[in-house]
């Protein structure tokens, strides 16, 4: 029996469908239902089921003869179809124990024992003495067209800092840990990924090394559901994110020592208050030597990722979306490692 | 490549609650065929008040209440004499401010619907069996109203203001389509003058949240900036100005009631020429499609926000879209677009 699994975000829908064991097809549905859209056709429920419907008979399979498993952000969501399974994200990430989640889409993010979540666009903000008259209104046509995909890099910082900026201020992450991020916001196919490592980090709070991986497809939610309904059917989640690298968090300047054991180690000083991107991707581990006044010495051994080893030494919590300088300088060192790949 | 279908008219058979203001007695009963002026059943009650000011001395006034007839010296403000606007009571509030009351009058409530009464609750409401074409806002404040429709030519920015004031005798309980966008000044007159919704193409969000403030009903068609109201829904509306029609801000929508043989699907000419296939996709519409070249698409990046054009050709994350100005296509990238019918 064929196997569809669908995650329902705020921006998109994402799927995989499993025609055989071998024949997997991951793809995307980059709109969601709005009232704006769709108000005077259907409803929310009817939509979806209707788009579940679509794509299993554009696949040529009956609906009633395949596993559907769906998974939603917030609260699981009720379709007009028999489902197999039917989960809200906040269950997905209570099962990951092999990894730390961190799901984010624009109106939300959520981790390991915390949601913050943004109100809505109305509820929230208010015209404010000072602001140009229109300005607020890309930002309004995103609330009527959720699937928009702003169009430059301006907007896209200004969707990111608002995120950030609901995250507790105390909340810290665990040094150390293998932290996976996931969920419409890098699922969206915008056209400047660099703003996905910047949001990273961000969003990373306390000291330590984070192994990072990006889930650009939402494979987290639509493999993790199908762990849940039946283990034997994901083997190795792993292979579909992109292992980023380490980001090293040292809470000042710190030096740092990269042996790859031919003879070709590097040194390297950074100065506090900066980000550096060094492009590290092994085939064999290396070893990593980090000191800083906030970490102290520690040792560990890295393959490096596809951005590599990044470095962030700002001493303060200061936001990088509030300095100008900061920003432009880790927008080109991203830019210039994607380019390169 | 899916993508949504907007469909801004859609027709619907519905279900419209008429409610007597106080409570009332009927006219009709169950399975009566009703049309807009038919009157459903009557009551009494005060239809104007005004509250004085708090510095209001009255003229022989004996507490709690008494009567004056239209045009009598009711009392003074400081310097200013207040006579009665109409035939009522001066009352005395617990706070010792004053209300001058309206008289209790006749008041009919009428069908604005054609349809058949389903059923009658108490002395309340009735449920009317009716159809209608419901125009689709992006946005709209949560507010639910009815009233007569008027609709303004696209008079430009600075006759608003004055179409508003002079076009129509009394303005209070309207429903108005005021153009392509309504500024905060002609938003804040029509709250002023008691006028029941405020429709148009696009309004800044600044005059959104100046609505929600308000409470009052407003609803846009294309979204957030300065874009104009689609063809085909200014069309519309113009051929059914002062109908009676409802504003059902929760759901984004104009429900404008229509005879059963105005919907196409009891339209003999319309149902000669539909085809088999045609029929059916208009009983079981589909809510996506596949995006093909020569279908009506609604942009949704900038420069084009909000624009309807034709698809040229379909590229593989990308559509190229003419807007009829000339031969040059613009690329628009997915799902920065809706498909139109």
């Amino acid at each position: 029996m064929s196997l569809l699994a669908a995650h329902f975000d705020v921006s998109g829908v994402d799927f995989l469908f499993k025609k055989s064991k071998k024949d997997v097809e991951l793809f995307s549905f980059p709109y969601v239902y709005s009232k704006g859209i769709f108000s005077n056709q259907c409803n929310e429920k009817q939509f979806y089921t209707y788009l579940v419907e679509k794509v299993l008979l554009d696949r040529g399979v009956k609906p009633n003869l395949c596993s559907i498993l769906i998974s939603s952000f917030f609260e699981p969501l009720e379709l007009d179809i028999k489902t197999k399974l039917s989960v809200g994200v906040s269950s997905l990430i209570e099962n990951s124990n092999e990894m730390t989640p961190v799901f984010v889409n624009n109106c939300a993010f959520m981790t390991e024992g915390i949601i913050s979540s943004q109100e809505t666009y109305w509820g929230e903000r208010r015209y404010s003495e000072g602001e140009a008259f229109g300005e607020q209104d890309d930002e309004a046509n995103f609330f009527c067209y959720p699937q928009i995909i702003p169009e430059d890099i301006s907007s896209q910082i200004s969707v990111d800092s608002q995120i950030c900026e609901k995250i507790p201020e105390k909340f810290i992450f665990e040094s150390g840990r293998k932290l996976v991020f996931t969920g419409g916001r890098f699922s969206q196919k915008i056209p400047y990924r660099e703003s996905d490592y910047i949001l990273i980090l961000e969003i990373l709070r306390g000291l330590g090394i984070f192994e990072v991986y990006l889930d650009k497809f939402n494979s987290f939610a639509l493999s993790k559901t199908i762990q849940m309904y039946d283990r034997s059917l994901v083997q190795d989640i792993w292979k579909y994110f992109e292992k980023s690298g380490l980001f090293i968090r040292t809470g000042g300047a710190c030096e740092c020592l990269l042996s790859t054991g031919l003879g070709d180690d590097q040194f390297i000083e950074i100065e506090e208050n900066k980000i550096f991107v060094l492009p590290v991707k092994l085939e064999n581990p290396a070893r990593l030597s980090v000191k800083s006044h906030g970490l102290g010495t520690i040792d560990i051994r890295t393959m490096g990722g596809e951005i590599g080893l990044i470095f962030d030494t700002r001493v303060e919590n200061k936001s990088i979306y509030s300095d100008v300088k900061l920003l432009n300088d880790c927008m080109k060192q991203f830019e210039v490692i994607l380019n390169k790949k | 490549m899916l993508a949504p279908v907007l469909r801004r008219i859609t027709e619907n058979n519905c279900l419209v609650e008429r409610v007597f203001p106080v409570d009332g007695e009927w006219l009709v009963k169950p399975e009566d065929f009703v049309e807009p002026f038919s009157p459903l059943g009557k009551c009494r009650f005060s239809q104007n008040s005004k509250i004085l000011p708090g510095k209001f001395k009255p003229v022989d006034f004996n507490p709690p209440k008494k009567f004056y007839y239209a045009g009598s010296l009711v009392g003074k403000t400081g310097k200013e004499k207040f006579y009665a606007p109409y035939d009522g009571n001066l009352v005395e509030t617990r706070g010792k401010g004053y209300i001058f009351e309206e008289a209790e009058r006749d008041y009919i409530l009428l069908s604005g619907v054609w349809g058949k009464i389903r059923s009658l609750f108490e002395n309340k409401s009735a449920l009317i069996e009716s159809q209608s074409k419901d125009i689709l806002f992006s946005a709209s404040t949560n507010v639910y109203t009815s009233g007569e429709l008027v609709v303004f030519p696209n008079p430009s920015d600075v006759l608003k203001t004055s179409y508003l004031e002079k076009f129509i005798k009394d303005s209070r309980k309207k429903i108005i389509y005021i153009g392509n966008n309504v500024g905060l000044d002609v938003a804040k007159r029509a709250y002023e003058l008691g006028v029941s919704a405020v429709i148009a193409g696009s309004v800044h969000s600044e005059v959104f949240e100046l609505a929600q403030k308000y409470n009052l009903a407003l609803g846009v068609f294309s979204g957030f900036g300065e874009i104009r109201t689609p063809e085909d829904v200014y069309k519309f509306l113009s051929s059914v100005s002062y109908r009676y029609v409802f504003f059902e801000g929760e759901k984004n929508i104009l429900r404008v009631p229509v005879r059963k043989e105005d919907l196409s699907r009891f339209s003999a000419k319309s149902d000669k020429k539909t085809s088999g296939k045609n029929r059916d996709e208009r009983d079981h519409p589909e809510y996506v499609k596949n995006v093909e070249s020569g279908m009506s698409v609604q942009v949704l990046q900038k420069p084009y926000f909000g624009w309807v054009g034709v698809v040229d050709r379909v590229a593989e994350s990308s559509i190229f879209v003419k807007f009829g100005l000339n031969d040059k296509s613009a690329e628009i990238k997915s799902p920065n677009f809706l498909i139109v019918e």
